[in-house]
């Protein structure tokens, strides 16, 4: 069967809405979990407008977002994005019908999704990793062994106060 | 007005402490950041399974509120954070 997988039968032209689909989930998911879960709609809409390898792309890219929602199996979304990736490449490697134009487009679209799905793995690390310096005038950045630290601090302190808790990601 | 930030680790993604260009988020001199990795500020007011993590949260005390072996008892709270910003001010406004 080599060489007889489907090859996109769409125009550049035609591709235009997944394109713009794409830029849409990427701003989206610099948002919220919920922007991020609206996005992975978005890329499968996307997936579903053209052919297959783009659809492995845009699927790939979106299991790496819905990773912000469905936290718990964050991994195992991960891991699906990787293999999403690698099942792309090698699909794109077998579509031997498709015009040297088309086959270098694919694998142009992989790249870049290889490049998102590799941002977000590594996105973490520039946030957690580094210097823990906070902003001047603040003190120092301390650990939470027991709640007794944020409880001298705040009997400590004056006037109305504010209670934030938020993950670093 | 004191801000006490705990920064908590809540996902999967959240490998360490909050490296400076997240802490820099925060830059008012009013607030106090914290990292806390076992949760132990979320716990104290009520987290008892994954579900009722309290993270994305924000909450206003009155001036005088103290905290000793429970969590006090909050005028505001609210979350997501970044949909809160109106009530919040409101709530502000309330106490100061």
């Amino acid at each position: 069967m080599r060489g007889s997988l489907p090859c996109s039968k769409a125009t550049a032209e035609q591709r235009g809405p997944v394109v713009i689909l794409g830029m849409v989930r990427q701003r989206l998911k610099e948002s919220t979990p919920i922007a991020s879960s609206l996005a992975a709609i978005a890329s499968i809409i996307a997936a579903t407008t053209c052919c297959l390898p783009i659809g492995i792309l845009w699927l790939a890219a979106a299991t790496a977002g819905a990773g912000a929602v469905l936290d718990r199996y964050r991994l195992w979304l991960v891991g699906l994005s990787v293999a999403l990736i690698a099942f792309g490449f090698w699909q794109a490697r077998r579509a031997r019908s498709c015009t040297p134009r088309r086959r270098r487009l694919n694998v142009a679209l992989l790249l870049l999704s290889t490049f998102f799905v590799g941002a977000s793995l590594l996105l973490p690390a520039y946030w957690t990793i580094g210097s823990h310096k906070v902003p001047s005038g603040q003190r120092d950045l301390r650990t939470l062994a027991s709640a007794e630290l944020l409880r001298a601090e705040w009997n400590a302190a004056r006037g109305p106060k504010v209670l934030v808790l938020l993950s670093p990601t | 007005m004191r801000v006490f930030v705990v920064w908590e680790k809540v996902l999967e993604s959240d490998w360490g402490a909050p490296a400076a260009s997240v802490l820099a988020r925060i830059e008012d001199t009013r607030a106090t950041q914290f990292w806390d990795p076992g949760r132990v500020v979320s716990k104290s007011l009520g987290e008892t399974d994954f579900k009722s993590k309290v993270w994305d949260w924000v909450a206003v005390y009155p001036s005088g509120t103290g905290w000793n072996e429970t969590a006090p008892v909050a005028v505001y709270s609210g979350r997501p954070v970044e949909d809160v910003a109106k009530p919040l001010e409101q709530a502000l406004a309330a106490v100061r």
